[in-house]
């Protein structure tokens, strides 16, 4: 149980109320997310996938009930009351109107090779803005340290693929990649706009440009290295951060 | 005062992710692109390749009907 840190009481009243809101809505987000990787080992079991992947995709799953429970417990030490339990939005990833075998690599894609290898360099942003809570700093490492071998099931499953998969996904990799950029900045937008120093949370343009540099230096050259043609995602990208 | 990360920080991050993860399942071997120790030839035949046939059963979509489709899930 985290216990409320004297940082935490050092804070104003209205960010204390902010910080819990977030973490609560996180809780939620996280066990959204092991929902979904729920989905997706029953996606890559079923459509046979490499066993390190399928392991490696039950080990998500499980971290995310976890890492909700965390959150849960920070909102309420920022609340200063009892652990909420997470409230989940039941969600699935869409079906792209593909063949099970692509779906469950398009789901692979989206929500590890992009999305969580974002999140590992949004939450080791937050790692490096902890210096008030020793606490906070360390379980955002533990998180940085779980998110890591989420991203990896995206990139091990997209190696296994023949290079006709993946020739497949790069056709449909632009419309994965514009969603994803959407909805981290719809996400972003509803952080504090100065960030809380100290507290885990930079301020929102600095999270915006550690979403960007992980698209130009973990997800595009990721793309690269596992030859999934990124031409037409690079051409979109660059225009759009001008 | 925020400081952004240095370009390093990102290609660590790369090397523990993509590289590391790439290297769980790609027959890297094969074409001489084997970036890690990790990947390491078992009794002599090289890595083990994969076995993309679907299983018996086919595919069993378990999520729950009533579950909202979403085109992103993210963390935050």
């Amino acid at each position: 149980m985290i216990a409320r840190a004297d940082a935490v009481e050092r804070l104003p009243i209205e960010q204390q109320e902010q910080l819990a809101e977030l973490w609560q809505m996180r809780a939620d987000s996280e066990r959204s997310v092991g929902s979904v990787f729920t989905q997706l080992v029953t996606d890559l079991s079923a459509t046979g996938a490499h066993a390190e992947v399928i392991a490696l995709a039950r080990r998500a799953m499980d971290d995310e009930t976890r890492h909700a429970r965390v959150c849960a417990e920070l909102a309420a030490a920022y609340r200063g009351d009892d652990v909420r339990e997470a409230s989940p939005l039941s969600v699935r990833l869409p079906d792209y109107g593909e063949p099970p075998r692509m779906r469950a690599a398009l789901h692979a894609v989206n929500l590890c090779c992009i999305g969580e290898t974002i999140a590992t360099a949004f939450v080791e942003a937050c790692h490096a803005d902890c210096s008030s809570w020793d606490e906070l700093r360390e379980l955002h490492g533990r998180h940085l340290a779980d998110e890591i071998h989420h991203a990896r099931v995206g990139w091990a499953h997209l190696a296994s693929l023949t290079l006709d998969e993946r020739r497949h996904i790069a056709t449909r990799l632009l419309e994965l990649m514009r969603a994803q950029v959407r909805t981290w900045e719809e996400r972003i937008a509803l952080l504090p706009e100065r960030g809380v120093s100290g507290h885990g949370y930079p301020p929102r343009a600095a999270l915006i440009a550690v979403v960007y540099e992980a698209i130009r230096d973990l997800v595009l050259p990721g793309f690269d290295y596992v030859e999934v043609d990124t031409s037409a995602v690079r051409s979109w990208f660059d225009e759009y951060r001008r | 005062m925020w400081q952004y990360r240095p370009v390093e920080r990102n290609a660590k991050l790369f090397r523990a992710i993509v590289i590391l993860g790439a290297a769980l399942t790609a027959p890297a071997c094969e074409g001489g692109k084997c970036p890690t120790t990790t990947c390491q030839p078992t009794d002599g035949g090289g890595p083990q390749i994969v076995d993309a046939r679907p299983l018996d059963g086919g595919f069993i979509d378990a999520s729950p009907n009533d579950a909202t489709m979403v085109d992103v899930i993210v963390i935050i």
